[in-house]
């Protein structure tokens, strides 16, 4: 098996830090190894090229390059090997980048020893590589779409259009969002109803759009391309079948008035309502916590479409892929205590304004003070109320309050000219097509513009002041408006959270959705057939959102099109003949994927490759396609096979948080010592405890296993078997005279690259303590008085490598036994 | 808009409520003798339609209902007639079509 090595110098990335020759003329001497080449790119086409010729002209079947993180290159090398007939399988990468040169910039020499012991591990890995093919499983072609705002109907009639067939799922009774109740929209001034509404009707209107208003997802199972989600609508106690949405009949009879969430709090509406008149689908609603049971709009209705006694419907749907549009909800204005929201009258917020100036609003348009009815003469503007401000927690701009000022502001300005209008900014930001030409139109149009932070609204006789310092004339004024408009920012929406925790979606430090990538994944979560449109991943405008409606939609249609998904081939599968039918496997499975009647047996669609059956059968009669006991163990040897440094370390990295961690400490060159030999596996349940006893039977002088945070597991509770396992592990070690603390588990997200190297810091400082495999052994020994004049360390280890073959069996039938909580 | 009508009468300690729409007729029967004045009935209606009476002077012997019933505000829900602890307040509703036909006539219509 003629194996074909690859060193790449990756411009300086690598070659900066390590001795690429040295690295070369040792894998030469590895066994099995036909050549091995340095190469200035891998990647490049000249690089991909070199292999392609070498796999051809010296008939290598397999191939080892050491270069950057396969989490990053590995589909381009096993797309170019595959190129030159090899199966894409027979490939392994050596990440002397992200994990080497990166992370011992100042070490060059114990990096190069490193590098040297990572291309040997993928050496010893990729002679036990076998060519395998990838799975291919049908999928559903429906769409989920949650959440009914503007980037939810574009990609809904997107998909629609397509040919998917779409569930719209909107937690409110009409879909449209925000953006429906706004006035005119930015830069161009147009009516927002009157571009939104069509799509609405066309939404309600599509016979490939299913549209669930009222409604809530509370259960969401499976993965990419078959989720099985089920969910509630609610009770409208109306059948929209029936109903008219004439709501005058209803309505009008109705004794029960109650503010309008959909005024935000300046008009009223009764029990039973439509949120606005372009509502869609156009039908009324009772609310439950208004209604007062009189049962007159009962009797009103002129088709009898009121059913006081409707129960809410659970539905249940199979689609293949998910895509998250829940949008954004007000910043509460009235945590900041000092503008008087919700004490003063004439303070009111952003939205209040726009349904203000809604004509078919509380005021039927006219901007009014809520104090006195009268128009207002003067308005203030505050921008940032909610954004850029640590007080509250939100330091992110929210990206739209100062268009939304701009607009607000000429609205009014064209209406009633006479009116004073001063918009208080910290900074102007109209950086967008037209946004900039929008900002002068409205100095043009005389309104006033004072770059200050108000510090507070102060309430006269009835009279607002504003007190603020003008910094550009550094004196503290105290203004009188008729009127102050609150620039409320925008925040995550709260309704969302249970979302997130089922979709098991991550947030970032300012809690919108995390996308896959914040640059070239704009709408892609973290989990494999989710996506993320619109104001769920941050504040946006209404031409981005629609722009990532689309996309999202796109993405979709890109993975679904086909009806079939491919799969890595990294299922599981069983040796009948080796098997007990002790079920551990069964119990183990967060996938439900093993199914023991006779012998075990496991779905390879429904498996996901976390190895955790593998590594709690207590017969090891189940192995993992990729990843198998043999690689692992391979690796193990050839990691320990030259113990070049103390302490030494094999870490154990799940390929979705932990090994992301330690590319990411790469990335952002955070620097840490050279000590772990780092081996990636899918998941931290995949770790038999026979790896570890291994690595310390071979002269590891510790073992890290690394996993996702708790609760964060991608398989769900893998990280938790893992604990229990280490858990039983270390009282093994204790028993044979080990100390426990050889063995350390830890959690990172993949965003915490200075976490790992933190734990791996901790570690060496623990490991040194303790001292080097087997001190324990011989301290025991030299109590005894039984130490002869053998040479010591040989002959520790020695014994600790029987007493731990001896014991190993029985660490494997006992672990894992149970389910973690 | 549906025309609501409601008028209100006494018959001996019985102080009869209608309202009468076109399609039923509700009628509150109070009966004032039956009524200890407890007032929940006053605290729990969500018109505030119904009020205190005198209850002092009740007490010292005077012949008066111990709750008001205001005929504009009340809606006739009928929260009072379910809380009542007494029975002193009692509902009737008389339905002049029976609901069933008049949705499956509208339903028929559509």
């Amino acid at each position: 098996m003629p194996i074909g090595v690859y060193v790449c110098h990756c411009g300086l990335n690598i070659a900066g830090v390590l001795n690429i020759e040295e690295l070369k003329s040792f894998a030469e001497k590895l066994p099995d190894v036909a050549v091995a080449r340095d190469l200035q790119f891998s990647c490049s086409d000249t690089g991909q090229e070199q292999i392609q010729k070498d796999i051809t002209e010296l008939k290598l079947d397999r191939i080892v390059v050491a270069a950057c993180s396969p989490r990053l290159h590995e589909p381009t090398f096993r797309r170019a090997i595959t190129k030159a007939g090899l199966n894409p399988y027979m490939l392994e990468m050596a990440n002397i980048r992200e994990q080497c040169s990166w992370v011992h910039m100042d070490q060059p020499a114990m990096a190069t020893e490193k590098a040297k012991d990572l291309i040997a591990m993928a050496v010893a890995k990729a002679a036990l590589l076998r060519p395998l093919e990838p799975e291919s499983i049908p999928v559903s072609k429906d769409v989920l779409v949650i959440g009914g705002g503007v980037a939810g109907i574009t990609s809904a009639l997107d998909l629609a259009d397509a040919g998917l067939h779409v569930y719209l799922v909107e937690r409110r009774p009409t879909i449209g969002g925000y953006m429906a109740l706004l006035t005119d929209v930015f830069p161009t001034n147009d009516c927002s109803i009157c571009v939104l509404g069509p799509k609405m009707s066309e939404v309600f209107n599509h016979p490939n759009i299913t549209l669930y208003t009222y409604a809530e997802v509370l259960g969401v199972e499976g993965s990419v391309g078959n989720f099985s989600v089920s969910g509630v609508r609610r009770a409208r106690y109306v059948d929209p079948l029936l109903c008219k949405g004439c709501i005058n009949e209803c309505a009008g009879v109705c004794p029960v008035e109650v503010p309008s969430e959909y005024d935000f709090g300046i008009g009223k509406r009764k029990a039973i309502y439509v949120p606005y008149p372009q509502a869609v689908p156009l039908a009324a609603c009772v609310d439950p916590k208004a209604c007062i049971g009189c049962a007159r709009c009962v009797e009103a209705c002129p088709t009898k479409a009121v059913k006081l006694e409707q129960e809410p419907e659970d539905f249940k749907i199979n689609v293949g892929a998910i895509i998250v549009a829940t949008g954004w909800q007000p910043f509460d204005a009235s945590r900041k205590e000092e503008y008087g929201f919700g004490r003063y009258r004439d303070v009111i917020t952003t939205l209040q304004m726009e349904r203000m100036q809604n004509a078919s609003g509380p005021t039927k348009g006219e901007v009014v003070r809520p104090s006195s009815g009268q128009i207002a003469q003067s308005i203030a503007f505050l921008q940032c109320v909610g954004s850029r401000d640590a007080t509250v927690g939100n330091i992110y701009c929210s990206r739209i309050c100062c268009m939304a000022s701009l607009k607000n502001a000429q609205l009014v300005k064209e209406k009633y000219p006479e009116t004073d209008i001063t918009i208080y900014y910290i900074d102007i930001r109209a950086c967008g097509e037209g946004y900039e030409e929008f900002y002068v139109r409205a100095q043009r149009l005389g309104i006033n513009f004072v770059r200050a932070r108000i510090s507070r609204i102060d309430q006269v006789d009835g009279e607002i002041f504003l007190v603020y310092e003008d910094t550009q004339s550094s004196e503290i004024k105290r203004v009188k408006h008729d009127m102050a408009v609150l620039s409320i920012g925008l925040e995550p929406d709260q309704n969302a959270d249970v979302l997130g925790n089922l979709l098991g979606l991550s947030r970032r430090p300012d809690r919108f959705f995390e996308i896959a990538h914040p640059k070239m994944r704009p709408v892609e979560a973290h989990i494999d057939g989710v996506f993320i449109a619109g104001c769920a991943s941050g504040p946006k405008e209404i031409p981005i959102s629609i722009a990532q409606g689309s996309a999202a939609a796109a993405k979709a249609i890109k993975l679904l099109h086909k009806g079939v998904l491919e799969l890595e081939p990294t299922s599981a599968y069983v040796n009948q003949d080796l098997c007990v039918k002790c079920k551990l496997c069964k119990d183990v499975c967060p996938k439900k994927a093993i199914s023991v009647k006779s012998p075990a047996y496991v779905d390879e669609a429904a498996c996901k490759g976390c190895g955790s059956c593998a590594a709690a059968c207590p017969v090891d009669a189940i192995n993992m396609r990729l990843f198998s006991d043999e690689q692992i163990m391979a690796q193990v040897t050839a990691a320990t096979a030259v113990k070049r440094e103390f302490p030494l370390i094999v870490a154990f990295l799940c390929n979705w948080c932990s090994y992301g961690a330690a590319d990411l400490a790469g990335t952002s060159r955070i620097q840490y010592p050279t000590n772990a030999r780092n081996i990636r596996v899918m998941c931290s349940a995949r770790v038999d405890p026979s790896f570890v006893l291994e690595a310390l039977r071979m002269g590891a002088d510790g073992v890290l296993i690394a996993g996702c945070r708790l609760g964060e597991c991608h398989y769900h509770n893998g990280n938790y078997q893992a604990l229990q396992r280490v858990n039983v592990l270390k009282g093994v070690l204790e028993k044979i005279g080990l100390d426990p603390g050889r063995v350390k588990i830890v959690w990172c997200a993949a965003s915490e690259g200075e976490i790992f190297a933190k734990d791996l810091r901790d570690f060496i400082f623990e490991l040194k303590a303790i001292g080097p495999i087997g001190t324990e052994l011989k301290n025991k020994d030299n109590e005894r008085g039984k130490v002869g004049k053998k040479e010591i360390d040989a002959g520790t280890r020695e014994e600790a490598g029987t007493v731990i073959e001896a014991k190993a069996e029985n660490v494997a039938g006992t672990t894992g036994r149970e389910p973690a909580p | 808009m549906m025309e609501i009508e409601k008028d209100m009468e006494v018959e001996g300690s019985h102080i009869l409520t209608r309202q009468k729409t076109p399609e039923s007729e509700k009628i509150l029967d109070y009966d004032y003798k039956k009524c200890a004045g407890c007032s929940i009935c006053v605290e729990l209606c969500p018109k505030k339609a119904l009020q205190e009476g005198p209850l002092l002077e009740i007490a010292k012997g005077l012949d008066a209902p111990p709750v008001l019933i205001d005929l504009d505000a009340c809606v006739f829900c009928g929260m009072c007639v379910n809380f009542c602890p007494l029975k002193a307040l009692q509902m009737t509703v008389l339905e002049k079509r029976p609901v069933t036909e008049a949705a499956g006539k509208a339903a028929a219509q559509i």
